[in-house]
């Protein structure tokens, strides 16, 4: 009778304790990373009597977690991919609205410079077409620097957000080392605990959403994590913290790192391989680097090649053109962990050919590797180095190891500004001017003047063409030149009267165009041309760069580099939004999959509190039959 | 399979929330009409918009450069127009006065009214425009191109012609120099030029002077000689570089050829007189009017002066003609310039739609579509949102 309500209790016992989980499963539904439990029975050890052995109830044997390591391994994998897509879209996403935006964009600015470029060669001598034109180049170079500054403060946000993860990172890594102790305590006496884990494995989520980690169990409980390429972060009860450092090259990035002992610090930005932190060292890289590229591109494209028309041209005082646009300097970076002495510099030979990339410059020991960083394309030597429009040179000793940082056009919009000051310095005019001598009998012209250099500018006198039927000896007609490079032109009436191309070396380069059917003695003569205020060839050939394809190698004109580097951000973020929606339905399905395995069903759970009701009442009738038989057998024996 | 319950909210939450997403996509199509808002709906397609509103911005700037250059061609035209009507005038002056009813009397009111109208046309040629720019002063444009000092005009300006940009690759002329118009213009019949000497005392008129294209360019020296004043008067043609090329006995109207050159002199020549003919030179406008004035105020009553007048007159108007010819051939020229604005403002007007199509094709929302997708989106949200709330409200602890 006794083993009867041993029994009848056992069952009580057991099924309480199965309710409670089923409780703890009903009460726990909305608990992120929680894994429902499941109390296992088992029966008690049964009782051998005589020849049979008699049952002896039941206990629960253990409640463990339904949990499957490999859907949950899977899910990491994916919220690390998943942190990544996100950091990268929403960033990504900011640069392309702020680009998109056509109100603060370069495009308007630009069309308004060239198109009072136009307004000054349709009315050359008007110092209000000037005085707009100037006050448009304002507008372009203010455009120039905003645009520059709004993307340099996406540098900043990537810094902030580098900072707070790595905050993050160590806060949870510092978490698991603890958690790690508690479960290894804890998993000592045997039994699961599996709330601690539960809180382990949501910490992991968390960590592998900022950071890609590799995370090894070992046999006593603890958890070891890596970063994506080995380095440890929580070592059992340990951990080790992450830090932030000033990038050795790049100004006012900030990078990843780990103290050493010593007082070292060793970067180790090139091991983080996805989440959030990724995110946004892929964005720096791949659309903030690449933008501020091209923006400087056509920021430095438009000084150089400005300008270099512009010297050729004469302005209201008859003096030859200076610098419209402020000339923009080039950085070279030193890494501040240069030991050697080397000084390396940076000169603009072709604004035409330069790409819009950095150049990062190494020494081994024996020879330079100088590689384009948005290709990875690379070259090495003993320098000096030329290629994209740029010549790089190199003085002093440099030391195995020491790097160099070139940045040709990277933030060069930032230096973009006007340096014409008054309306008349404009330079509308050419600098020299032909006239057919009145005193021609014959139809002697010239056509398509133009100065190609400032070589030998401003003319220092005339240059005089006289038309001799014997200029180059006896029967071969040709020009006589005095003035400028002197000797003879050939010129034969008979065959070239429709035009021959003539260039001159020094006084200007000047190339033009002899035609007609001149008499002997015929004469044209070039001269210096000083204040005409109505010449707009110069302000024409300006005005024309609008459209002519002066950049990327001659592929592009200056607004189509720019929309190109529109379309490349918004290339890019549109890639990043098909890869964050790809990623999230990926992540949807992982969650679905840990939460077939692991989530609470309260439908699921209900119907348990009913079969386990059933059972309990069953156990408590038990109880009631021990007693009744019991009460049978006093009453049996009463006397 | 089991579904946690935490699932089933998850699933039924982010099927609302994609729906609403799509919704205010297209809510913010419809109120700005654009199809696409940031760079990254359609890359390709914002690079098209930007490159194409590049263009429609060149191409106002082309219609507007096409505009002023219309303005500076129109006034030119009238100016010209103006100087045609001047030469005109003085031409039927000279007509008039070449008369021989006329006394030096009545030429020399002529030569009054020959000489304002030349300061009519030093005024015409001294044009500025609305900003006060000189028309025909080339680039030299804030000098008074023409100035005359004791009868002389000289040019101030310089050669250049301005050209203004009203296409892609049409640069349309807009201004012609003084030189151009004014100076060069060549005398006689524009290869050939005769000159009387002063001191010549017969009354030998030129009457005609001609020549075939193959004619040999050179100064000739037509002179005429008798030897007694009974003797016939002959002729003898020198070129300066041809040596003697015709000679022979004078006969009033006959022709007098050498070197593919024809020549006909009528009426008396005196022994010793000398005509030159010489290759035409360049000479402005105002030297030839200040000789045509100069002779209406000769003499012309004895039977020489009346030769060299009508000599001068008939000199003077073949000049006339030269200017003529040349001004008309700078009016045809901005006859042209204006058709090739005409027709390149036509270039450029149809491109400017076309782009402005393009634009819209690219950029522009399908309303149509749009709608529909917007109210089909509603209704997808509306289902999704009551099959949550329906799913929601199953639960087996109700029946409990």
């Amino acid at each position: 009778m006794a083993d009867l309500l041993g029994i009848a209790t056992s069952g009580l016992g057991a099924i309480q304790q199965a309710l409670s989980t089923a409780g703890h499963n009903i009460a726990n539904v909305n608990t992120e990373g929680y894994s429902k439990q499941v109390a296992d029975f088992s029966t008690l050890p049964a009782q051998r009597i005589g020849n049979s052995f008699l049952g002896s109830g039941v206990e629960v044997g253990s409640i463990r977690r339904s949990y499957d390591s490999f859907v949950v391994d899977e899910l990491r994998t994916r919220s690390s991919k998943l942190g990544l897509a996100t950091a990268y879209e929403a960033m990504a996403s900011s640069v392309d609205s702020l680009v998109g935006d056509s109100d603060n964009g370069l495009a308007p600015a630009l069309e308004g410079f060239f198109n009072a470029m136009q307004g000054v060669a349709s009315d050359p001598s008007s110092l209000s077409a000037r005085q707009i034109l100037l006050s448009d180049a304002e507008i372009l170079s203010d455009r120039f620097t905003q645009l520059n500054a709004s993307l340099l403060s996406f540098e900043r946000e990537a810094n902030n957000r580098i900072t707070s993860a790595v905050g993050e990172i160590n806060g949870l890594a510092n978490n698991l080392a603890e958690l790690n102790s508690n479960i290894v305590l804890a998993q000592s006496s045997g039994a699961s605990p599996n709330d601690l884990l539960d809180q382990r494995d949501s910490l992991l989520m968390q960590l592998s959403e900022k950071v890609g980690i590799i995370s090894l169990e070992q046999t006593d409980g603890a958890v070891n994590v890596f970063l994506g390429k080995g380095q440890p972060l929580v070592i059992g009860g340990e951990a080790q913290n992450l830090v932030v450092t000033d990038s050795t090259l790049y100004p006012g990035r900030l990078e990843i790192g780990v103290a050493r002992p010593g007082g070292f610090t060793d970067i180790i930005s090139d091991q983080i391989s996805g989440g959030e932190l990724q995110g946004v060292l892929d964005f720096r890289s791949r659309i903030l680097d690449p933008a501020l590229s091209e923006l400087g591109r056509v920021a430095l494209g438009m000084t150089e090649l400005v300008n270099a028309q512009h010297q050729l041209g004469v302005d209201l005082n008859g003096q030859l053109g200076g610098d419209f646009f402020s000339p923009i300097s080039t950085s070279v970076l030193d890494s501040s962990a240069n030991t050697g002495s080397a000084t390396v510099s940076l000169s603009i030979d072709s604004a035409s050919d330069l790409e819009a990339s950095d150049y990062l410059m190494v020494y081994d020991g024996a020879q330079w590797d100088l590689t384009r960083t948005s290709d990875g394309v690379s070259s090495s030597g003993a320098g000096p180095f030329s290629l994209d429009g740029i010549t790089v040179s190199i003085a002093g000793t440099p030391a195995a190891g020491d790097s160099y940082l070139l940045r040709p056009v990277y933030g060069a919009a930032d230096g973009f500004g006007l340096q014409l000051i008054a309306p008349d310095q404009l330079a509308a005019a050419a600098p020299v001017l032909s006239s057919l001598a009145l005193s021609n009998t014959g139809s002697a012209d010239i056509a398509d003047l133009k100065v190609t250099s400032t070589t030998g500018l401003p003319l220092a006198g005339d240059i005089t063409l006289t038309y001799n039927p014997d200029a180059l000896g006896a029967g071969i007609p040709g020009y006589d030149v005095s003035g400028g490079p002197g000797g003879t032109i050939a010129f034969n009436p008979a065959t070239e009267s429709g035009g021959k191309s003539v260039a001159f070396s020094g006084s200007g380069d000047l190339n033009f165009t002899l035609s007609g059917i001149p008499n002997s003695g015929d004469v044209i003569t070039l001269s210096a041309n000083s204040g005409a205020p109505g010449d707009n060839r110069n302000a024409l050939l300006l005005a024309g760069m609008q459209s002519e394809r002066l950049l990327n190698g001659s592929s592009s004109t200056f607004g189509e580099a720019y929309s190109g580097m529109i379309g490349g951000v918004g290339v890019s973020t549109r890639q990043a939004q098909a890869n964050l929606q790809a990623e999230d339905s990926l992540m949807d399905s992982a969650v679905a999959a840990r939460e077939r395995v692991s989530g609470v069903n309260l439908e699921q759970e209900a119907a348990e509190l009913v079969r386990l009701q059933q059972a309990y009442q069953a156990a408590a009738q038990l109880v009631a039959i021990t007693d009744t038989l019991f009460q049978t057998l006093l009453n049996a024996t009463r006397r | 399979m089991t579904i946690s319950t935490t699932q089933i909210f998850r699933q039924g939450i982010s099927a609302i929330l994609e729906q609403q997403e799509g919704l205010t996509r297209t809510q913010l199509q419809i109120a700005s009409g654009q199809r696409i808002q940031r760079p990254s709906d359609d890359p390709s397609g914002a690079v098209k918009v930007i490159d194409i509103e590049e263009q429609i911005a060149v191409t106002d700037q082309h219609l507007r450069n096409d505009g002023f250059a219309r303005t500076e061609l129109f006034l030119e035209e009238g100016a010209m127009e103006g100087a045609v009507n001047v030469l005109q005038r003085v031409r039927e002056l000279m007509i008039q006065a070449n008369n021989d009813t006329q006394s030096e009397a009545t030429r020399g009111t002529i030569a009054t009214e020959v000489r304002a109208r030349v300061d009519e046309l030093l005024a015409l040629a001294n044009t500025r425009n609305a900003s006060g720019d000189y028309l025909f002063a080339g680039f030299n444009l804030d000098t008074q191109p023409f100035s005359s000092s004791g009868g002389v005009v000289t040019y101030h300006g310089d050669e250049g012609q301005r050209r203004i940009q009203v296409g892609p690759s049409s640069l349309i002329p807009v201004s012609d120099s003084g030189t151009d118009v004014f100076e060069r213009i060549k005398t006689g019949n524009g290869a050939l030029t005769i000159s009387t000497a002063t001191a010549n005392t017969g009354s030998g008129l030129v009457k005609s002077l001609s020549q075939s294209s193959s004619f040999t360019s050179d100064v000739y020296t037509l002179s005429f000689s008798q030897a007694s004043a009974t003797a016939p008067v002959t002729y003898a043609v020198n070129g300066a570089a041809t040596g003697l090329v015709a000679s022979g006995n004078y006969v009033s109207g006959d022709s007098i050829s050498f070197n593919s050159v024809e020549l006909v002199i009528e009426g008396e020549p005196a022994n010793g007189d000398v005509f030159t003919v010489s290759p035409s030179a360049q000479q402005d406008i105002f030297a030839t009017l200040a000789v045509i004035a100069d002779a209406l105020e000769g003499p012309s009553t004895e039977a020489a002066d009346n030769a060299k007048f009508h000599n001068a007159m008939g000199a003077g108007l073949n000049n006339i003609d030269r200017a003529l010819d040349n001004f008309l051939r700078v009016r045809s020229n901005i006859g042209s310039r204006l058709n090739n604005l005409d027709s390149q403002g036509d270039v450029n007007e149809n491109f400017l739609l076309r782009m402005k199509e393009a634009r819209s094709e690219v950029q522009d929302l399908d309303f149509a579509e749009a709608i529909s997708r917007l109210s089909a989106q509603a209704t997808s949200l509306e289902a999704a949102q009551k099959v949550f709330i329906e799913v929601q409200g199953l639960s087996l602890f109700d029946f409990l």
